[in-house]
């Protein structure tokens, strides 16, 4: 059962960072909060769709496809994510 | 309507194999000429829940080692076979390739199903996810079966045309088929042609539970690609390991008569023709249906009535195991193997022979090309 | 033949077996008329899905449209394969004995093969365990089994090749065909494609964002994606001066393809290699871009290819694009199948006159740039000498064949 997380919003954060770094191939020391997924580690376009797929799956928060241009940095995904963990996420 | 005309010879420039013999045309031909086995031993997470049964496998490797980490994460276990067999085959080929020669290189491989692992984690992600969707959009591409040739065309920035060929046994044949087709027509100067199988639980457990196999045959895996080009178009100074004459297939899956044996052998003969080989020069025939009795017997029957008495045999599965799809390109690679361990004073002509289940069949026929042999 | 002439290929034969029609003149009628094939799944369970809808062929009678095989020993894409085969030889009017004797084979192209076969495979490891598989159905599951069938219900000794060459396998196919009945390789070559409407693939393209909710809707400002569809579709090929001999009608002669690959990515169409493709088949058949009369486009309906799409025909083009329609907005996307259906709609339009409509278009999207004529609604009445048929893929896969009429 994929529960929302109802931790702290720092330990959301931190699953946030595990995923996208796990993704676009980086340790994550090396994913700063404001850097460009595509212009600063030349993120593949599949890439930034599997990290909306895994944050619905093992976060339990649905973020439809059309937010994708809105997540461009960590900083936007957990302010997009964030936006979409308040309410009843989709389904769940 | 139309008679068979010959055909142009296709120069083999490269090989590249990845085979539980290890990786490389040497260690399958040491592997072959000492009559030992390849690695028994699958690796990975998956490795306990093989049928029992033989096995024959790639032995364990890491993809990054090759190619670099970057990129490499979602490519699937066939996919990193492919590439690595490519990467050997394209080193040997000689001279990097320009921008142009690039367009104009394309690839075509054998594989009846795909990766197997990979497609049936997905479809196996729809039944068990807690949302029926929630399959991994990165993976997803993995399930096409021209994934692979794809990622090949990818990573060696292969423009030309990108072919895969579904065949069951014949898959490796249909590839080099089409290959011969597509660079006499025109649609591409060259070619990374071949044939791939991947072991996974799934697949050892389908071949186990249809009961095909004669009982003890090990099942295999493996890759083994070449580079093809036109044999007249090339330059004198360039080595070339063999020349693909004639690539005759047929079915007869359906027909009673002429069923299988006189099926194979009209390839054979049709073969032989085309290539303008006679039948008593056959110097080997490379065997595809070792691993099946029934098919063993129509194999052995179809070469008789075309040759007479056999040549040396080659059966490159006694190291590899039945490699399926791979087979075709197994066998051609373990008559390239065996001419650069055994020297010769003049150039070898051998067949590659094939029959499947489904009734396919069909006939390759190779001679051995200048500068093929270690100095 | 001479040893060195390569001979003139036409098509004189089509079948169909789609989601809005059973048999060539059914489907081409549904499609003049715009007619939607597409509806809620119902071949799985779709529980849990936030979309539905698909393309399928729900009123396939295999039994009925098959002389030789035997439906329980086959898997649904090589049926539907098949069944449109040997649609394809009767509406030929080419002797079945005669057939059998000839030099003929054929090429099949898919994007899953045995897919739905795969899928009971699978739900029988999920829920028994992978030692429980049925063998019976193991059998049918190598995607080799489309093309197989193809020559098993025809008689045919030629090459059975299955070309997965995903969703542009039908023009591969058809262009492979071309070349062996072209060199004499073969004298009479069926070539198309199947492919079925499965779990994994909706999942998949669901996944990706490009599945539509309800509609699909090419060209489209409002389009928001592909339906999935399934079918199988055969064209006849076989050399011009044997055609004549026999009398036969004559559909098209396929002048020639072009197929090469993006080697970018595996999922993102790229422009400049279509443009590239586009051109190489019009090099083939020895044509100009000022005498295609018409563009059957993939035209899948994500927001992605169409406008990739047309960036590639206005490379090429220019300024004066012909009228380029997608019946994907009808039948969904078949896959392995959809360009053999493009190129039997073209071969219907060269016959009959007509161009093929794009369905359910409200506005046409601005951001496509200036004249996309997409033929909205329903066909119009049209001369056509020749035509192009669009095929893309997964894998960077382009094919593009080039058919006319026979001059």
């Amino acid at each position: 059962m994929t529960q929302g997380v109802t931790g702290t919003p720092s330990a959301l954060q931190d699953k946030i960072r595990e995923i996208v770094a796990e993704e676009l191939e980086l340790d994550q020391d090396e994913l700063s909060d404001t850097g460009h997924f595509v212009d600063d580690y030349d993120a593949d376009s599949l890439s930034l769709i599997t990290v909306i797929a895994r944050i619905e799956k093992e976060l339990g928060v649905a973020v439809p496809r059309d937010q994708l241009t809105e997540m461009a940095t960590l900083e936007q995904v957990f302010a997009v994510v964030g936006q979409y963990a308040t309410g009843e996420s989709r389904g769940a | 309507m139309s008679t068979a005309v010959a055909v142009r010879p296709l120069a083999v420039t490269g090989c590249g194999v990845v085979s539980p013999a290890g990786l490389g045309l040497d260690r399958l031909g040491h592997l072959l000429h000492a009559a030992v086995p390849g690695n028994a031993e699958p690796a990975g997470d998956d490795a306990a829940d093989f049928p029992p049964g033989p096995l024959r496998a790639v032995p364990e490797f890491r993809l990054a080692d090759h190619l670099g980490r970057k990129g490499t994460k979602n490519l699937d276990r066939m996919t990193a076979l492919g590439l690595i067999a490519t990467k050997l085959a394209l080193e040997q080929a000689g001279a990097e390739l320009t921008a142009e020669e690039r367009d104009a290189t394309g690839v075509a491989l054998g594989t009846s199903t795909g990766s197997i692992r990979s497609a049936s984690a997905v479809s196996r992600d729809t039944l068990v996810q807690e949302r029926p969707y929630q399959v991994n959009p990165s993976q997803f591409p993995n399930t096409v079966m021209n994934s692979c040739a794809g990622q090949l065309a990818i990573w060696n920035s292969l423009r030309g045309v990108n072919a895969t060929l579904a065949g069951g046994q014949l898959s490796s044949l249909f590839a080099m088929r089409y290959a011969r087709v597509a660079i006499s027509q025109g649609n591409a100067a060259r070619l990374v042609v071949g044939g791939i199988e991947e072991l996974s639980p799934q697949y050892a457990w389908a071949w186990h539970r249809a009961g095909a196999l004669t009982p003890g045959t090990a099942l295999g895996e493996g890759c083994a690609v070449f580079v093809v080009e036109d044999a007249a178009g090339l330059a004198a100074d360039r080595p070339v390991l063999a020349e693909v004459l004639a690539c005759e297939v047929g079915f007869y899956g359906a027909t009673r008569r002429p069923g299988r044996t006189e099926g194979l052998a009209l390839s054979v003969r049709r073969a032989l023709d085309r290539s303008g080989v006679a039948p008593e020069q056959v110097d080997a025939v490379s065997l595809g249906a070792t691993s099946y009795s029934a098919l063993n017997r129509v194999e052995q029957r179809a070469l008789r009535a075309v040759l007479g008495a056999l040549p040396a045999q080659v059966s490159v599965h006694d190291v590899v195991g039945e490699c399926y799809s791979a087979s075709g390109a197994m066998q051609l690679a373990a008559l390239l193997a065996h001419w650069q361990r055994v020297p010769a004073p003049r150039p070898r002509t051998a067949l590659v022979t094939s029959v499947g289940l489904d009734g396919n069949v069909g006939a390759l026929v190779v001679r051995e090309g200048r500068g093929g042999r270690p100095d | 033949m001479p040893d060195d002439t390569l001979r003139r290929v036409v098509v004189t034969g089509l079948g169909a077996v789609s989601s809005v029609g059973i048999g060539a003149d059914a489907f081409a009628a549904a499609i003049r008329a715009g007619t939607t094939g597409t509806g809620p799944i119902t071949s799985f369970d779709t529980s849990g899905f936030p979309h539905v809808m698909a393309g399928e062929v729900r009123d396939f009678d295999p039994d009925a449209l098959l002389e030789n095989l035997s439906p329980d020993q086959w898997g649904r894409s090589s049926l539907l394969g098949a069944a449109a085969a040997r649609q394809a030889v009767v509406d030929a009017d080419l002797d079945p004995e005669l057939l059998a004797r000839s030099r003929a084979g054929s090429i099949m192209g898919t994007t899953g093969g045995e897919s739905t076969v795969l899928q009971q495979l699978t739900e029988q490891w999920v829920h028994q365990g992978l030692k429980s598989i049925d063998p019976h159905i193991v059998a049918q599951a190598p995607a080799s089994q489309i093309a197989n069938a193809v020559n098993s219900e025809l008689g045919l000794t030629g090459d059975a090749q299955t070309v997965p060459t995903a969703c542009s396998a039908s023009n591969f196919a058809l262009g492979y065909a071309y070349d062996l009945v072209r060199t004499g390789e073969a004298d009479i070559m069926l070539a198309g494609g199947a492919d079925a409407v499965n779990r994994a693939t909706h999942a998949g393209f669901f996944q990706l964002g490009a599945l539509a909710e309800h509609t699909c809707r090419p060209f489209d400002a409002n389009r928001s994606g592909i339906l999935t569809g399934e079918g199988g579709v055969a064209l006849l090929l076989e050399p011009l001066e044997h055609a004549l001999a026999r009398g036969a009608r004559i559909y098209a002669e396929l002048l020639g393809y072009g197929v090469n690959c993006d080697a970018r990515h595996m999922v993102n169409p790229d422009s400049t290699s279509i443009a590239a493709c586009i051109r190489r088949a019009h090099r083939s058949a020895g044509v100009g871009p000022e005498q295609i009369d018409y563009i059957c486009a993939h035209g899948t309906g994500t927001p992605t290819n169409d406008a990739t799409e047309v960036r590639a025909v206005r490379e090429v083009f220019g300024d004066r694009l012909p009228p380029i329609s997608s019946i994907k907005s009808m039948i969904g996307h078949t896959m392995g199948a959809a360009s053999g259906f493009g190129a039997l709609i073209c071969c219907k339009a060269l016959q009959d006159g007509f161009l093929p409509p794009t369905a359910n278009v409200a506005r046409v999207d601005q951001r496509l740039g200036p004249g996309v004529d997409c033929v909205p609604g329903s066909s119009r009445p049209a001369h056509l000498s020749v035509v192009q048929n669009h095929g893309f893929a997964f894998g960077g896969n382009n094919a593009i064949t080039i058919l006319g009429r026979v001059a």
